[in-house]
């Protein structure tokens, strides 16, 4: 058994360090990994990714993975930001994916932040100008390093997709139809389904609704803070029915990094 | 006087790109000169920004800020995934 804790859009201030380090202090207790579904920072300042990285120093040790959101690009110091995570043991994932070996189990994480476009029936075209091509090509570029990234870990016990932005139309429910576009893509959700992971997580819908499922029938989860109303939600997987898991001592083993 | 749907819309873009808030999620509404905001925020700092920031946008309306500082509390639970 596995219990993964997974928040999204903890949009960390400079202010917020006491906060940031009381919300994550008890993740030991609760779960034996930790996974941030992007938006991590406010307006994607260095200054902020440090504070919350400071606060993550007493999960030193345990398996850390995390994506960017849209906020963590405001500022344009994506790169240094995602550096900050790094340095403090979290595994950032830009479509690729990482296997941690918990207990007898290979827990397998893949990851991007993903982007906009829509869903089925009425997902954007790279068609006309420049600038949409271009917003559709972003989604798919991401979509087709996701899909390398999923390939290396086929095979995992326990394969788990997280996101910034959603792969469902379900999880946004809640937020205005009219911006569906701009908070998701079905792509993601279709390489869920061909992989057949075990868990979607993703953030973004402030406004959305926290359960909901692929076409295929897999769980989606929208982590995004404002959704959970706590400092982080917890899910249990089992893929062995109870007889393996636990434990995060062993070291993590990306299969990809970019 | 701007048409309110008007105004609104630039409160809204203001309270997304204005480093003070940075919050493009925000819910923003102008009815009879009063601007309702809604939402959920990461710290209070940036709740007390929100007044600061509609003001200098539209200092006319009268701000109802009803925006929340999001909840960080320990899980009382867990969901296993089937």
């Amino acid at each position: 058994m596995i219990r993964l804790a997974a928040v999204g859009d903890v949009h960390c201030g400079t202010d917020m360090p006491s906060q940031i380090r009381s919300q994550f202090a008890s993740v030991p207790d609760h779960a034996d990994a930790l996974l941030l579904a992007g938006d991590l920072t406010r307006l994607g300042l260095p200054a902020e990714a440090q504070v919350f990285a400071d606060g993550l120093r007493d999960l030193r040790g345990m398996p850390i993975a995390g994506v960017l959101g849209n906020h963590d690009y405001q500022s344009d110091q994506q790169d240094a930001v995602r550096e900050i995570f790094e340095d403090a043991g979290v595994q950032m994932l830009e479509g690729g994916s990482v296997v941690w070996e918990m207990g007898s189990l290979r827990v397998a994480v893949a990851g991007t932040k993903g982007f906009g476009g829509g869903f089925e029936g009425t997902h954007a075209t790279a068609f006309g100008e420049p600038e949409m091509k271009g917003f559709v090509e972003h989604t798919s570029s991401l979509a087709q390093r996701l899909d390398a990234g999923l390939q290396d870990v086929d095979g995992a016990d326990l394969t788990v997709l997280l996101l910034h932005y959603a792969p469902v139309r379900e999880t946004l429910a809640g937020e205005p139809r009219e911006i569906f576009p701009f908070l998701g893509s079905y792509l993601f959700a279709e390489l869920a389904d061909r992989h057949r992971v075990d868990l979607v997580l993703h953030g973004h819908a402030h406004r959305g609704t926290e359960r909901g499922r692929t076409p295929g029938g897999i769980p989606v989860r929208n982590v995004a803070q404002a959704v959970i109303q706590q400092g982080y939600a917890v899910y249990t997987l089992d893929p062995t029915g109870g007889s393996a898991g636990g434990g995060y001592e062993s070291t993590a083993a990306p299969a990809r990094s970019e | 006087m701007t048409e309110p749907r008007y105004e609104q819309e630039h409160i809204r873009q203001a309270l997304a790109t204005d480093a003070r808030v940075g919050e493009p999620e925000l819910s923003v509404e102008v009815v009879a000169g009063r601007v309702l905001v809604t939402g959920s925020v990461p710290s209070e700092r940036v709740r007390e920004a929100i007044d600061i920031v509609v003001t200098e946008v539209a200092p006319d309306v009268a701000v109802d800020n009803r925006v929340t500082v999001a909840l960080t509390d320990e899980p009382s639970g867990e969901e296993t995934i089937p």
